[in-house]
């Protein structure tokens, strides 16, 4: 159990708390042509990630490297969060092609194809719901606004790649760690607090979407731990 | 109704309790076709209202915009100190192919850069406030987006013609692409909000659009606004 507050000999209090920078994932993934509406946060390491629509190798299960979430749809009992932004990485579970016999490749997984993003960006609305029954979010946007600031940039050549390649990536923006909008008043999730974030496509399916996708969503901010 | 307005302490004084929030921008969507038009107002409706400009009326969802109620104004529990006003611009539908431009245009939902640079020198944007004062007149490049993606190409193609394109955007890319006003703009809670998004010639020249595709421009206030508490 977490030491929280010491009693002193004279009666004063002391509150010990370790606040640390510390970013919380997880992921989501769904296929092209669905009508996005998943939750992310919303599970645990081994249970079964947020899926929409039919993926490659179906749904699977949350590695460490799917979050660090370390209970359901909730801040831990002995933890609270400052969230100061929202970003995101993203990478295709399938490739991008267009045409037949042969067939040109524009993106290979894990690339998303800079069209596919724009896509995601006109269609997604992403909320940041604290609280059981909350209606109102404590931050919303649509997808277009939250940067990227986590994922690679690229350094092409001019030419072609490979025959039948016409290549394009593409990114929320500069892929640098500034590139996260900041609020200027943060988001407190107050422990044991039910939270999640909804990534719904409001639209209906997300048009001419052409691959499936993994996204990790990113809360950046500071948490406070449990002093042993 | 079951809103806290105002708390009284017991020594008499009350408290007006608000949640400033700047984790929701206030947005809204117009689109722009071909030919002549003399205006269309953002912020004119709210969520489940047609779009001014759309095809048959397109119903907004909040993909559109997040304004509630009729339109025209903030909602009397809301505040809203705007420190910068972004307009992004999204293709729908695709160019016109009978009478393509020399160069190209990428997959919707990208906008090609010749497109791009029309609206850029014909759109005005025209931000009213309390409907009796004008608060910005400038060209719609003013307002970068600070939204949009970032490529790394080599040797991409259109998909539908198999063609090389260049794309453009109203701005960089990238959050702190956005220009921040050095004032805020302050609006009250009820009072009239509403952006014009007007072409200065009538219309956008040479816009290459096929018929019954558009241009949609997403105007959003970023800054600080009070929503209510429930």
């Amino acid at each position: 159990m977490a030491i929280k507050q010491i009693r002193l000999p004279d009666g004063s209090e002391v509150v010990i708390d370790e606040w640390l920078h510390y970013q919380q994932f997880s992921t989501i993934e769904f296929a092209a042509a669905t009508a996005v509406n998943l939750r992310a946060f919303t599970y645990v390491q081994g249970q079964q990630i947020p899926t929409q629509g039919v993926v490659p190798g179906g749904p699977r299960t949350a590695t460490e490297s799917d979050t660090n979430q370390v209970a359901k749809t909730r801040m831990n009992h002995d933890e609270a969060y400052l969230c100061y932004a929202l970003t995101y990485e993203h990478f295709a579970l399938t490739n991008a092609e267009v045409g037949e016999d042969p067939a040109t490749l524009l993106a290979p997984a894990p690339v998303l194809l800079s069209q596919n993003l724009r896509r995601l960006q006109r269609d997604l609305v992403i909320s940041l719901v604290v609280g059981a029954n909350i209606k109102k979010p404590q931050a919303r946007f649509p997808f277009s606004r939250i940067g990227q600031s986590i994922g690679s940039p690229a350094f092409t050549s001019t030419q072609a790649l490979a025959v039948n390649t016409a290549f394009s990536y593409g990114t929320g923006g500069a892929m640098t760690a500034s590139n996260q909008r900041r609020f200027q008043l943060p988001v407190y999730i107050a422990s044991d607090r039910v939270f999640y974030l909804e990534i719904r496509s409001f639209p209906g399916a997300i048009a001419d979407l052409s691959q499936a996708v993994r996204m990790r969503f990113f809360l950046d901010g500071l948490k406070r731990r449990p002093v042993a | 109704m079951a809103q806290l307005w105002k708390i009284r302490l017991p020594n008499g004084k009350t408290l007006t309790p608000g949640d400033w929030t700047s984790a929701e921008d206030l947005y809204s969507t117009v689109e722009i076709g071909t030919g002549s038009f003399p205006v269309l107002t953002a912020f004119s409706y709210g969520r489940g209202a047609s779009i001014p400009g759309s095809v048959a009326q397109r119903q907004s969802t909040l993909a559109d915009t997040n304004l509630e109620g009729e339109g025209n104004r903030i909602p009397e529990n809301e505040e809203l100190i705007a420190y910068s006003l972004a307009i992004e611009v999204f293709m729908i539908g695709t160019e016109n192919v009978q009478f393509p431009d020399a160069i190209s245009p990428a997959d919707a939902p990208d906008v090609s850069l010749l497109n791009m640079l029309r609206l850029q020198r014909d759109i005005l944007v025209i931000t009213r406030i309390a409907a009796v004062k004008e608060y910005t007149r400038q060209p719609l490049g003013v307002f970068a987006a600070g939204t949009g993606v970032t490529q790394y190409n080599s040797a991409a193609i259109n998909a539908v013609s198999g063609d090389p394109y260049v794309v453009g955007n109203n701005g960089g890319t990238s959050v702190c692409d956005s220009r921040q006003m050095a004032s805020p703009l302050y609006v009250a809670g009820g009072e009239g909000l509403a952006v014009d998004v007007k072409p200065g010639p009538g219309q956008v020249n040479n816009l290459n659009l096929e018929v019954g595709s558009r241009m949609r421009l997403r105007l959003f206030f970023e800054g600080y606004r009070r929503r209510p508490v429930a």
